[in-house]
């Protein structure tokens, strides 16, 4: 696994995070450093290099392997000093939940930011 | 209504047992997601965007008050409190959790409902026109039929695994509310010139990618062939339809690639070695099955009293609702009411568990407790007195679905869209929602008249919009959502593949677009033409100038 360094992202930064859909409840889910799944993406490691993507999957593919989660890939993302931002509207659309059903948002402009980084 | 019989019970509540076994070996790991898979997709079960969804059959849309209370029982238990009609007379629900599943079926299999074949390369649930059995043109009641597809391919073991999934639509009238032509088979009955009952059988056709229309393989089939024949064309369909490329297996492409002569010749030769076999529909079987569907007893009425008279008369609002929402119905006396589930800037197709319990009760104090749902995402009460229209839609109009648009602009077809779907590149809902909006006076929508417009979020065309007189895709642009327009199409007897207009455009443009299509037509309609009528007559041009005139003249 690779090390966790602090959050403090002084210019926006290109990485990946690990996104799958949990086995039982079908919800989106994203990959955090200490190899748990959260629905919020402010949790979710971001992987800023090839060599740490690899080892996310390979991580996420034991998770998938031990039925905690369905299919997963990595999405890229925009991290900046406010939040983690997926540069496909796709995802930041699994990251937010239907547009058509506010009220199913799960708002993530309104968590902490608490974005860890592995390099 | 069909009801089931003790083999019926027995086989769905078998099917919901096992899919519980299934679903406990997925959990524990005995069953990796690669062999759950095809067994969930069996029994309506995707993996969508956010969540599981459950697709739940309502074979050729018919269903009981009871079946819906179940239904919003469902919703508000194991979902979040709604439901989505969608585009095939099906229902899903958006939000069910996988260890929950085998409970709403076996919930489901108490009233007589199920979720086989609402998915995966299997002849998927039966459509048919929503007016079956109570509209006064038709040459039969269509479901009989539908339910005899329907019980033939039920688990079929030879059609369980076909080169992709299978779809059969049937109409008993000149006037197509089914899409027959846009279905894998596309049945219409008719009778001869001897009042004989037959078949009219067309196949190939279909949406997607490559969207066709339907080829007649044979003009009048007789009754006791049905089985036998559509047997053949999947046989056919089976062995040598395409396994090797998605897009390219279902069976339209057989049809183009071989020719409907080819295709007819191979599908004959298989008919002759099995139209004297088993298949071939015993009388008593038909008439078996045409039990179920008699009519109900109804009271000896006449048309137009005068209490719907004078409420139409009283009520402007209630007279558009009868006069766009109302169809004469065979009985006299009785109507067919259309509940719209599109209220203005609502999302199609959804309704709240509370509105099904209380469109339950409706049903029940109005219907003879029968509903409907059509392939346009609306519901419908076949069995309403005409006296008691005005009760029904001041009940109804209390729920927020009064909404008197029926065939107009805002009665738009929207697939789930990215909000939604795992396969779609756009969202479709919003922009219906957007349109809706914009369109929302009734009176401007009463005078643009008839207008099917159809909101599909990616080219697998959910929503039909290459048959829509309107039709848009979404697609993604550059990570942006863009819509492209095409005109012309139609699924009705008028059918017809649209024709893209030209650039898709960008979201933000996209009502504004439609609002100068509208423009184009207000201008140039002949009287008691449709928008379809003079798009027909004046074609593209104007349509396409009139969206990308400022682009062309800079451009210049």
């Amino acid at each position: 696994m690779s090390a966790p360094v602090p959050t403090s992202v002084s210019a926006p930064v290109k990485g990946h995070v690990i996104t799958a859909n949990d086995l039982k409840g079908g919800g989106v889910v994203y990959q955090t450093h200490d190899d748990c799944w959260t629905p919020l993406l402010a949790r979710a490691e971001v992987l800023t290099e090839n060599g740490p993507l690899d080892v996310g999957l390979t991580r996420a593919q034991a998770a998938e392997d031990d039925q905690q989660v369905i299919g997963p890939y990595a999405i890229v993302v925009i991290v900046t000093e406010d939040d983690i931002r997926p540069q496909r509207y796709r995802e930041r659309l699994r990251a937010s939940g239907p547009s058509t059903h506010p009220e199913f948002s799960i708002d993530q402009d309104q968590l902490p930011h608490q974005a860890v980084l592995s390099r | 209504m069909y009801s089931y019989d003790a083999f019926d019970h027995a086989l769905v509540n078998q099917r919901v047992e096992q899919f519980r076994d299934q679903v406990a070996r997925r959990l524990t790991g005995e069953l990796s997601e690669d062999a759950f898979k095809p067994l969930r997709l069996m029994n309506g079960l995707y993996l969508q965007l956010h969540a599981y969804m459950l697709r739940v059959a309502i074979p050729y849309g018919t269903f009981s008050s009871t079946q819906l209370r179940k239904l919003a029982s469902i919703a508000r238990k194991y979902d979040r409190g709604y439901g989505h009609f969608t585009t095939r007379q099906n229902i899903q629900f958006n939000w069910p959790k996988l260890q929950d599943v085998p409970d709403i079926l076996a919930e489901l299999a108490e009233v007589e409902m199920h979720a086989i074949q609402t998915s995966g390369n299997c002849i998927r649930n039966v459509s048919a026109d929503q007016f079956a059995g109570v509209i006064a043109d038709e040459a039969d009641d269509a479901r009989i039929w539908a339910e005899v597809v329907r019980q033939w391919s039920t688990l079929h073991p030879e059609f369980t695994y076909l080169p992709r999934k299978f779809k059969f639509a049937f109409s008993a009238s000149e006037h197509d509310r089914a899409a027959v032509r846009f279905h894998d088979i596309g049945i219409i009955i008719k009778r001869n010139g001897e009042d004989e009952l037959g078949f009219e059988i067309l196949v190939g056709g279909g949406l997607g990618r490559t969207p066709m229309m339907a080829k007649t393989i044979r003009r009048f089939l007789p009754e006791r062939h049905l089985l036998s024949y559509v047997d053949a064309i999947l046989r056919v369909y089976n062995l040598i339809g395409r396994r090797d490329n998605k897009y390219k297996a279902r069976l339209k492409i057989l049809v183009h690639e071989l020719g409907i002569d080819e295709l007819s010749g191979l599908v004959e030769a298989e008919w002759d070695r099995i139209r004297d076999s088993d298949l071939q529909l015993p009388q008593a079987e038909i008439d078996r099955i045409r039990q179920h569907f008699m009519p109900p007893k109804y009271q000896p009425l006449e048309d137009d009293p005068a209490v719907l008279s004078a409420h139409r008369f009283e009520n402007a609002t209630f007279n558009h609702w009868v006069a766009t929402n109302v169809v004469t119905h065979k009985q006299p006396g009785y109507a067919i009411a259309t509940i719209s589930l599109k209220p203005i800037g609502g999302v199609p197709g959804d309704v709240q568990a509370g509105e099904m319990d209380a469109l339950a009760d409706l049903a029940d104090r109005f219907s003879l407790g029968e509903l409907r749902a059509t392939h346009e995402q609306n519901l419908v009460m076949p069995h309403v007195k005409q006296a008691n229209l005005f009760g029904l839609w001041s009940a109804l109009e209390g729920l927020g679905l009064g909404t008197p648009n029926a065939g107009l602009i805002s009665d738009i077809i929207a697939c789930p869209g990215m909000d939604y779907c795992g396969l779609a590149t756009a969202r479709s809902i919003p922009v219906a929602q957007r349109i809706s909006k914009r369109f929302a006076d009734l009176d401007r929508q009463l005078d643009i008249g008839q207008l099917k417009v159809k909101i599909s979020g990616c080219i697998n065309a959910c929503a039909h919009h290459h048959v829509g007189h309107i039709g848009i895709l979404g697609v993604e642009r550059k990570g942006a959502e863009y819509y492209q327009i095409s005109l012309g199409g139609s699924a009705a007897e008028d059918a017809a593949v649209g024709t893209i207009i030209g650039p898709a455009v960008a979201s933000d443009t996209i009502v504004d677009a439609v609002e100068a299509l509208i423009g184009v037509y207000i201008g140039a309609r002949n009287p008691d033409e449709r928008f379809l009528d003079t798009y027909r007559r004046i074609g593209l041009a104007p349509f396409k100038a009139a969206i990308y005139q400022e682009k062309l003249n800079a451009a210049a």
